[in-house]
């Protein structure tokens, strides 16, 4: 089975199911809980937001790899289609496009579909300074989940927006970039 | 035929899970040691031993990946490590043939109990040289429904 | 009297904003809540400059079509992964449980108020009515917006025998509760608190002034079980005895 099979056919028998826009609420509730707490300081407010997907990347990936039965990828550019196809699918039943591959190897693009259960409903306010739309990425929670599950897997990565659809670009896109393939951690005291 | 001990390792070598089972005629749930030697020396090693013994199997057969090993007539660990580095290890009687099955199920309730449930940690805080910390709760897994589920699950096996 | 029938409640109002005159702008901006709606001489210039830009550019979500369109779904797990995370974040800004508590129920209400909108919106082509005592609001919150938030009708509506404003619904499976395990320094949380919160947001929007807590009630084979009690103002009692 190709790996858009395997995702839709977990997707279809194995995952529980909920109305998307419960959670489409749930987040932008949040995201506007957090712009309270920190005063419109958006830089805060999208590290707060890279936390809390961090701390949720720990976790869904044992949901992720218990559920798939995925062994260790042998490339970066397998990873990414497991993430695209499998991840997004499972989770939030989506399938970015991927893209944009540098000669390297090591950062690929990912490409959000829109409307995605995390922006659905969602505008920025239009502000005569304009500061919200460029400081915030207000899906930057799932930078936070994709550096976490990566991390628990070994694999050091940065990840970023660089586009936004909601800031008024043509599209929402979000990069991967492979820094290093983290290895076994050896007890403390010994070499 | 006997289940002794089961332990789980994180990724960053610490004994999260520790359940030492004490054969009574008496089944009871709680029998035995719950979290007791995780920075015990004997967990040390027997993590010590996992890693050389992984290592080692790495180089000399690549396709295969350590399941069990045995020490002398009495005791046989077997071994089941998930992608993220969590270690599964039952120490059993000598007798007890496969068990990659039974760890699989194990990692399925910490998937269940421990890392779907977000108000227990899954990233455990160990001070800087190895010591457990004071907060007991944020160091091992202290979770009811994970430590009832497996003991009972184990329990279960004809091999208890 | 009639006079605070009438009178909108700022109450519900001022829980959700911070005093913050809207500096700039026009659109909803969520650090300033519903006020920064308003138009004034400067925001609606502004507004003015946004119609001419959005000829130009990318459909807006305005275009979209909201009342029909196919639900789409997401993995439960990914909300509760989320609602796992917004507990943690509030529990470690919060002074107690109580306070923690609070703060979800606030999440929690703004919710509700949109959800209720949606909802009443896609309704109201066929079934353009308003709900005006407190029992029929009541079946509408347990039955199809229960069923729109939650995928089902809520387990009860039962009505208090010794107090005249107080309600309950009862569930017996709360979805978000799942996979919650309160751990000891949590003591008696009840996450309920987050969904009492949506109740809340709902009722008070639909003009029905209302105080929501959850309680974990169990029964046997319903070890999560919560009853959502529902005490209303005064003035919704005094309002039905009129009508």
């Amino acid at each position: 089975m190709s790996r858009k099979a395997v995702g839709d056919d977990i997707w279809k028998n194995n995952v529980e199911k909920i109305n998307s826009e419960l959670f489409t609420l749930t987040y932008g509730s949040v995201v506007a809980q957090l712009c309270r707490d920190f005063n419109n300081n958006y830089h805060e407010v999208n590290n707060q937001l890279d936390k809390m997907g961090y701390n949720i990347g720990l976790r869904l990936i044992e949901e992720f790899l218990a559920k798939t039965g995925v062994r260790r990828c042998q490339t970066f550019k397998e990873t990414s289609e497991v993430i695209s196809k499998l991840g997004f699918k499972i989770f939030l039943n989506i399938q970015p496009t991927i893209e944009n591959w540098s000669a390297d190897g090591k950062s690929c693009s990912l490409i959000l579909p829109e409307p995605n259960p995390l922006t659905e409903f969602v505008e920025l306010p239009i502000t005569a300074d304009d500061k919200i739309a460029k400081e915030l990425w207000y899906s930057q929670i799932l930078c936070g989940v994709l550096r976490g599950a990566l991390q628990m897997v070994q694999l050091d990565c940065d990840v970023q927006f660089v586009k936004d659809v909601l800031r008024g670009d043509d599209r929402t896109e979000l990069r991967l970039k492979l820094n290093k393939i983290l290895k076994d951690e050896v007890p403390a005291g010994e070499d | 035929m006997t289940i002794y001990s089961f332990f789980i390792f994180d990724r960053h070598c610490n004994c999260i899970y520790n359940r030492e089972f004490t054969q009574t005629s008496a089944a009871g749930v709680n029998n035995g040691l719950i979290n007791k030697n995780n920075t015990s020396h004997s967990s040390k090693l027997l993590f010590g031993i996992i890693y050389s013994l992984k290592s080692l199997s790495a180089k000399l057969i690549s396709e295969n990946e350590l399941t069990s090993f045995t020490l002398g007539q009495s005791f046989r660990f077997h071994f089941w490590e998930s992608v993220t580095s969590y270690k599964f290890v039952v120490v059993t009687g000598y007798d007890v043939d496969d068990m990659q099955q039974v760890l699989v199920r194990l990692h399925q309730y910490f998937v269940d109990c421990v890392a779907s449930n977000g108000l227990t940690p899954v990233e455990f805080k160990w001070s800087a040289n190895g010591e457990k910390l004071d907060n007991v709760g944020y160091s091992v897994i202290c979770n009811n429904s994970f430590v009832e589920e497996t003991d009972q699950y184990l329990q279960s096996l004809s091999i208890y | 009297m009639s006079e605070d029938i009438i009178l909108p409640s700022a109450t519900s109002l001022s829980k959700l904003t911070i005093h913050d005159t809207s500096k700039t702008g026009f659109g909803y901006n969520p650090a300033i809540g519903p006020i920064s709606n308003s138009i004034t001489s400067e925001t609606s210039s502004i507004l003015i400059n946004k119609r001419t830009i959005t000829l130009s550019s990318a459909p807006s979500i305005y275009e979209r079509n909201i009342t029909n369109k196919k639900p789409v779904e997401i993995n439960l797990s990914s909300l509760s992964f989320l609602f796992c995370e917004i507990v943690n974040w509030t529990h470690g800004q919060s002074r107690g449980i109580h306070d923690l508590e609070m703060k979800l129920n606030k999440l929690g209400y703004s919710i509700g108020q949109r959800y209720l909108e949606l909802i009443k919106l896609r309704d109201g082509i066929k079934l353009n009515k308003r709900d005006l005592k407190i029992i029929d609001i009541l079946h509408f919150i347990h039955g199809s917006f229960w069923k729109s938030i939650f995928g089902k009708h809520a387990n009860e509506l039962e009505k208090s025998q010794d107090v005249p404003n107080e309600y309950m619904i009862i569930e017996n499976m709360p979805l978000l509760a799942k996979f919650i395990n309160i751990p000891k320094d949590y003591a008696d949380l009840n996450c309920g608190a987050f969904v009492a919160g949506i109740i809340e947001g709902a009722l008070d929007s639909a003009g029905f002034y209302v105080n929501v807590t959850a309680h974990s009630v169990p029964m046997d084979g319903f070890p999560l079980r919560t009853v959502f009690l529902m005490k209303f103002d005064q003035s919704c009692l005094i309002r039905e005895s009129i009508h």
